[in-house]
């Protein structure tokens, strides 16, 4: 039985496939493996900064947080979405990596239906992140000699952007118990990143977390920040 | 919590130290996240202020060092730090929900996922696989208890600062 692509339907991907070379490709996908660690140092300090638990005043239903809640779960659907076309067409077919990727598959719907859950949304209503998709995952699959490598290079670069911005989310968000949730999703997309990173990159730790903190900007084109 | 984290922060540093002889060819990988461990604690101790104690918790070192007597393998260091590292992120991810400083909040964010590479690359070479790698699954945790759980946090009125 043929698995439907799930990155058809909306995609004008097939099309595109032989306009797009493999060159092209490489240097798309190279503008998104930049560590997350890094540049720009030890946050601010703030001394006598306050820990008492804040009241949530904007709580449920804050523009922002709903808006940065569907950004989330929209690339939690990107990442599904490529996790399963690259796994139904062999692209990611070394048996101990396709084991890996099935695990984060799980675990991205998990957080997309717990996202969607947080922002009201039905469960698995969700589109894949459209301007993330176009901006790094659709040069990857229109390459002709798209292979594991590449594949794995691509999800890599997802995972590593996810995680940055679930913390630039984090950052942005006004609910204290919807910021650790996010967290404590971020997190596990950053392992994904170290896991990917050292078995299937072969990228050793000092290159892999240069620093000790994670970058909190935006990594995302504006268009991907959904309102 | 600030005060808190930056004691947490200077124990595992440390631990690294005296863990550093059983780690072989890992003791530069555990230098480098002692070193992240020491920034961590720099940065926690700055939005602590006053408060800040520049000192690992002493009540946590003393729950850690019957585990540091008892290491006997490479494989023995490797676990107790990839424990502890999860404990470190659960712990992060624990304080989220209480911070409200905005410095405070982008401090433990940067933090909490470096953590979390961490335990996942000890995790590794200690040849985890799988959910193995992932001790509270699909989500970090979020909740603290008692120390030797990678599937909490460090509660800080167990171990508290100083």
């Amino acid at each position: 039985m043929t698995s439907p692509d799930p990155l058809q339907g909306e995609s004008d991907l097939s099309g595109r496939r032989h306009f797009l070379s493999a060159a092209a490709a490489t240097v798309l996908g190279a503008l998104v493996l930049p560590s997350c660690t890094g540049t720009s140092g030890p946050p601010a300090s703030s001394p006598g900064a306050s820990l008492a638990p804040s009241v949530p005043g904007a709580a449920a239903g804050a523009p922002g947080d709903v808006a940065l809640g569907r950004t989330m779960a929209s690339l939690e659907a990107l990442a599904i979405a490529v996790y399963d076309s690259a796994l139904n067409a062999g692209q990611i077919s070394t048996p101990a990596l396709a084991d890996v990727a099935k695990l984060f598959t799980d675990h991205h719907r998990q957080h997309l239906n717990a996202l969607e859950a947080t922002v009201g949304a039905p469960r698995d209503s969700t589109q894949p992140n459209a301007a993330v998709r176009r901006a790094m995952v659709d040069p990857v699959f229109s390459d002709p000699a798209l292979d594991e490598s590449k594949m794995l290079a691509l999800v890599f670069g997802l995972e590593n952007a996810a995680a940055q911005t679930y913390v630039f989310a984090a950052t942005q968000l006004t609910r204290p118990d919807l910021r650790s949730t996010l967290m404590t999703i971020g997190s596990v997309e950053a392992r994904h990143r170290s896991i990917l990173g050292t078995v299937a990159l072969k990228r050793p730790a000092p290159d892999l977390i240069g620093s000790g903190f994670f970058r909190s900007d935006n990594p995302l084109p504006a268009a991907a920040l959904l309102g | 919590m600030a005060a808190y984290a930056e004691s947490i922060e200077l124990t595992i540093a440390s631990l690294y130290g005296l863990i550093g002889g059983l780690l072989g060819d890992l003791r530069s990988v555990g230098e480098l996240f002692a070193s992240h461990h020491n920034d961590h604690a720099a940065a926690f101790a700055g939005l602590a202020g006053e408060s800040a104690t520049h000192r690992a918790s002493n009540a946590l070192l003393v729950a850690i060092s019957p585990r540091l007597q008892a290491l006997k393998t490479r494989a023995d260091a490797l676990e107790l730090a990839f424990v502890m590292e999860n404990q470190m992120a659960a712990t992060h991810a624990f304080a989220l929900k209480a911070l409200s400083a905005p410095d405070a909040i982008a401090s433990a964010a940067r933090i909490l996922p470096v953590e979390s590479e961490h335990a996942t690359i000890l995790g590794l070479a200690l040849g985890k696989s799988g959910t193995d790698l992932f001790p509270s699954g699909a989500f970090d945790a979020a909740s603290v208890g008692e120390i030797g759980n990678p599937s909490t946090g460090l509660d800080p009125a167990r171990y508290p600062p100083g």
